[in-house]
C-alpha cells in the first residue's frame, strides 16, 4: 500500500515555520551587543525576562527593536509596574560592557524612582 | 491495446522524484533554523536589588549597617575600593570579601566613569565570595 508522505511534509514546514518566528522574536528583544562576560547565576530553573532593557555601547536605550529615550522606558515601566501590582516586576537590563556606567546609572534611577526593587543584568557565559 | 503507465525511474515514480528535491530542501531548512537556535550566545544573569525609594533606612545609616565595594577611578584607573582598602585586581576583591559576612549583604556602589563591564564584574564577584543580599546603587 503506497505510504502517503504529504501529512510529513506538513508537519515539516510547520516546524520551518515555528523555528523561524521563535528566531525572529529572539532577534526583536535582545539588542545586538557584548554583554559583560561573567558566568552569572548558573540557576538551572528558568525565569521571566520581562521588559529587556537594553543599553547600548553609545548609551542609547532599545526595547523590542526600537531606541527609545527615557520618558518613553519611564512609560513601559510604569505600565509593567501597575500591571504586576503587588508582585515584583520582571526586569532585565542589558548592557554593552564597554558602555560608560554612566548610562546603566541612568537607568538604574529612574527604575529605582519608579519603584522597581530589583533587576536582573544579564551576562554573556563565556 | 496496452496502455503505458507513467514514465518511472529506478523503480519510482516520476511525481516522487520531483518531491525528492523539495523534501531535501525542507529538512536543510528545518535543520538549519534549529541549529541556528542552539548556536546562539548563551546568556545568564546577575540578579540585584534596587535602592529603595522613600524607606527610613535610607541615607548614612543604612551605610554604616551594610557592607560597601565601589567601583571607582583612581589615578585615572578604575579600581575597587573596600573600606580603606584600593584593589586594582577582582581576584583580590574576591579574597577580601570573602572574608566578610554574607548575612548583611552587600552594596556595590558605581562611578559614572567605570565601565559597564567592570562593575558588573564586582557584582558576579560578589556573588561567588556567597552574597545573595547585592545591592546596585549608582555613585552620587
Amino acid at each position: 500500500m503506497p505510504v502517503s508522505i504529504t501529512p510529513m511534509i506538513d508537519v515539516v514546514f510547520l516546524l520551518v515555520i515555528f523555528f523561524m518566528t521563535t528566531a525572529k522574536f529572539a532577534r526583536e528583544t535582545r539588542a545586538d551587543l557584548d554583554l559583560p562576560l561573567e558566568r552569572g547565576e548558573q540557576l538551572d530553573r528558568s525565569e521571566e525576562q520581562g521588559l529587556v532593557v537594553n543599553v547600548l555601547v553609545d548609551g542609547s536605550l532599545e526595547v523590542l527593536g526600537d531606541v527609545i529615550d527615557e520618558a518613553r522606558l519611564r512609560t513601559l515601566v510604569l505600565g509593567r509596574v501597575g500591571a504586576a501590582g503587588d508582585d515584583p516586576v520582571a526586569l532585565t537590563v542589558r548592557a554593552d560592557r564597554a558602555a560608560a556606567a554612566a548610562h546603566v546609572n541612568r537607568v538604574v534611577d529612574l527604575l529605582s524612582d519608579l519603584g522597581v526593587q530589583s533587576i536582573r543584568v544579564a551576562t554573556e557565559v563565556p | 491495446m496496452r496502455i503505458r503507465g507513467p514514465r518511472r525511474h529506478a523503480g519510482l515514480p516520476m511525481a516522487a522524484q520531483e518531491l525528492t528535491s523539495m523534501i531535501d530542501v525542507t529538512f536543510l531548512l528545518l535543520v538549519y533554523f534549529m541549529v541556528t537556535s542552539v548556536i546562539a550566545v548563551r546568556e545568564d544573569r546577575l540578579r540585584t536589588a534596587l535602592e529603595a525609594q522613600g524607606t527610613p533606612e535610607a541615607g548614612d545609616q543604612r551605610d554604616f549597617q551594610e557592607q560597601v565595594v565601589e567601583a571607582t577611578v583612581a589615578d585615572g584607573r578604575p579600581v575597587y575600593r573596600l573600606g580603606g582598602l584600593v584593589l586594582e585586581d577582582r581576584g583580590e576583591l574576591g579574597s577580601r570579601l570573602a572574608q566578610l559576612p554574607t548575612s548583611l549583604g552587600l552594596v556595590v556602589r558605581v562611578d559614572d566613569r567605570v565601565s559597564t563591564g567592570f562593575a558588573v564584574a564586582a557584582l558576579q564577584t560578589a556573588r561567588d565570595a556567597g552574597f545573595e543580599e547585592i545591592r546596585y546603587e549608582p555613585a552620587r
